[in-house]
């Protein structure tokens, strides 16, 4: 085997570790949930995950999360700071920050704006765990 | 992690680290009984340098973070080391101290959006900082007194005198706003470090401090001798002491998510305005009309016209992008800025008229990608269809600019699918004559 350029794990590590984060999503008694807030932590939005919320790649342990449909209604006007994976008791399992743009960024949660009007419909494209 | 070497000298170490929100700010060097942390600052997830937060530092709501007590002490001819990242987000023009030791201090703001070196009130430099970046910024202090500020490496200002450093500092160290100045909004600080008795290296650190003494490698000897005149021999065996460090095997998430927001906007006036960036930043810059045609499978264009541009030129001649933002203001208030169209700059007329110059700036972008099943959740609806026709094969419709729609998405016209290969915009934005529409193009098959 050459050397790696970075670490590298096994796909059956990888598949181990996020059909855990996906079980931790699915822990609560229904559907996780998406949640987008300001810099003081206002709720902006809340994007509904299915149940389960996802599924692993057998070969790859790609986690591809299923998103139930958006919030038709966002909650309140504000700049999105953060995003927000938690299961359906409220719990954050992971935390990750805002950015404004057209493409996925690994470690972002990008939106087309980070301008949210409430009223508006937010909803969530694409959603994965590498 | 390799732990440091200097770790005896490090008087204060704040990773930064934390819960989203938090107001725990812990010093992790061994001297952190020494010194009360007051007031308020909060930890902030949405940027981090290291270790997943930051400390955010906004107005009105966050004050000072101070440090009290006397573990800053500098006594003449002793080399000191501060050093801390710096994150300042667009928009920012006027901050406030992002360290203050005694009478010295190193700042943001001054409503120039520029990092300044003072001594009490004396401005000994500026420096201008690019915007939505870490810097990583030091200030040097060697045992003959002389001191060197540093950005990212490079020597932003030197001297001899230390003013108050050269008797030490007593009164305490703080970060954060001081003062009625009032800060346009935030900026971000992470990793933290004061070292007492060591001048550090100047090179910046591709991981986060460390927290704790450098392990030395562990060494056996043994040791023969024939006898009192013999030679004696010694045998050194090094036996390395292994650290393993890497990221967890669950994966970076990539998250991307659609707000329509147009709902609210209903017919309020919406203007257009151009940004430029010029050296890493933004300079805004009114226009009275843009062209553009977006496009998948081939590149972008866009032109726009700056009228009386004599205020802009210098940026103009310097700017090597641009892009097109749609603004406007909803009726509670807030402002909406959206992005239209963004290019590399390619070219840049300028032409005279009867009271001044104009400038016209064109420019070229990557191809939207093609997508003959979008998300759903992107589809659009055309307003204000103008006109509906079919060339070769192809439907275009002439309706009202869509704030949200762009080529590779799903667009209906009067209950029609469209797949949008591109979308041609003409926006006369001037006063008297304030036009605009769009072209919507459907996406080209093969065959």
């Amino acid at each position: 085997m050459p050397a790696p350029s970075s670490p590298t794990y096994s796909a059956a590590a990888k598949i181990a570790a996020n059909t855990a984060f996906r079980d931790l999503l699915d822990s609560g008694s229904g559907a996780g949930f998406i949640r987008i807030r300001d810099s003081a932590d206002v709720l902006l939005a809340q994007v509904p995950l299915s149940d389960p919320s996802g599924s692993v790649n057998g070969t790859t342990g790609l986690l591809t999360l299923s998103i139930s449909g958006p919030d038709t209604s966002a909650d309140n006007n504000g700049t999105a700071a953060y995003g927000e994976l938690c299961d359906s008791d409220g719990d954050v399992h992971l935390a990750l920050a805002t950015q404004s743009g057209s493409s996925a960024v690994s470690g972002k949660l990008v939106l087309n704006t980070l301008t949210i009007i409430a009223g508006g419909p937010v909803g969530i494209v694409s959603a994965t765990i590498a | 992690m390799p732990g440091d070497t200097y770790w005896s000298s490090v008087s204060l170490l704040l990773p930064f680290d934390g819960t989203n929100g938090s107001d725990a700010l812990v010093d992790e060097s061994d001297n952190a009984g020494d010194r009360t942390i007051t007031d308020g600052a909060l930890l902030s997830t949405a940027q981090s340098k290291w270790g997943g937060a930051s400390l955010n530092l906004t107005w009105p709501s966050i004050d000072v973070t101070r440090w009290t007590g006397t573990p800053f002490n500098r006594t003449s001819g002793q080399a000191v080391t501060i050093e801390a990242w710096l994150y300042i987000p667009t928009g920012t023009t006027d901050g406030g101290l992002i360290w203050e030791v005694g009478n010295h201090a190193v700042d943001f703001g001054h409503s120039a959006a520029e990092l300044n070196v003072l001594t009490g009130s004396d401005t000994l430099d500026s420096h201008t900082l690019s915007k939505n970046t870490w810097h990583f910024i030091q200030m040097v202090v060697q045992t003959d007194n002389t001191w060197q500020f540093l950005v990212d490496e490079s020597v932003l200002l030197s001297g001899t005198g230390l003013g108050s450093w050269s008797t030490g500092f007593s009164v305490g160290a703080q970060i954060g706003f001081e003062g009625s100045s009032t800060p346009s909004t935030s900026y971000y600080i992470d990793d933290l470090r004061f070292t007492k008795g060591v001048a550090r290296s100047t090179t910046t650190p591709t991981e986060a401090f460390p927290i704790g003494p450098d392990t030395p490698d562990e060494v056996d000897g043994y040791v023969s001798a024939d006898g009192p005149l013999g030679a004696p021999s010694l045998l050194g065996i090094v036996y390395p002491t292994g650290f393993v460090s890497a990221d967890g095997p669950l994966g970076s998430p990539s998250l991307l998510g659609f707000h329509d927001f147009t709902s609210a906007i209903g017919s309020v006036l919406t203007r257009y305005v151009m940004d430029l960036t010029v050296d890493g930043d933004t300079v805004r810059v009114p226009i009275s009309s843009w062209q553009a045609t977006l496009q998948t499978d081939r590149s972008s264009y866009v032109q726009c016209v700056v009228p009386a541009c004599s205020p802009y030129v210098d940026d103009l001649t310097a700017a090597t992008a641009f892009t097109i933002i749609r603004r406007a203001t909803l009726p509670s208030g807030t402002a909406l800025e959206y992005t239209m169209a963004e290019a590399t700059i390619s070219s840049l007329q300028t032409s005279r008229g009867p009271f001044n110059f104009t400038a016209v700036v064109q420019g070229y972008s990557a191809a939207f990608a093609a997508d003959e099943d979008p998300p759903a959740l992107l589809d659009r609806t055309l307003a204000d269809i103008r006109f509906i026709g079919i060339a070769s094969g192809v439907s275009r419709v002439r309706c009202a600019v869509d704030w949200l729609l762009r080529p590779g998405q799903r667009a209906y016209a009067n209950g029609d699918e469209i797949l949008v290969g591109s979308i041609s915009y003409y926006v006369n934005c001037g006063e008297a004559s304030a036009e605009e529409y769009m072209e919507v193009a459907e996406q080209e098959t093969d065959g």
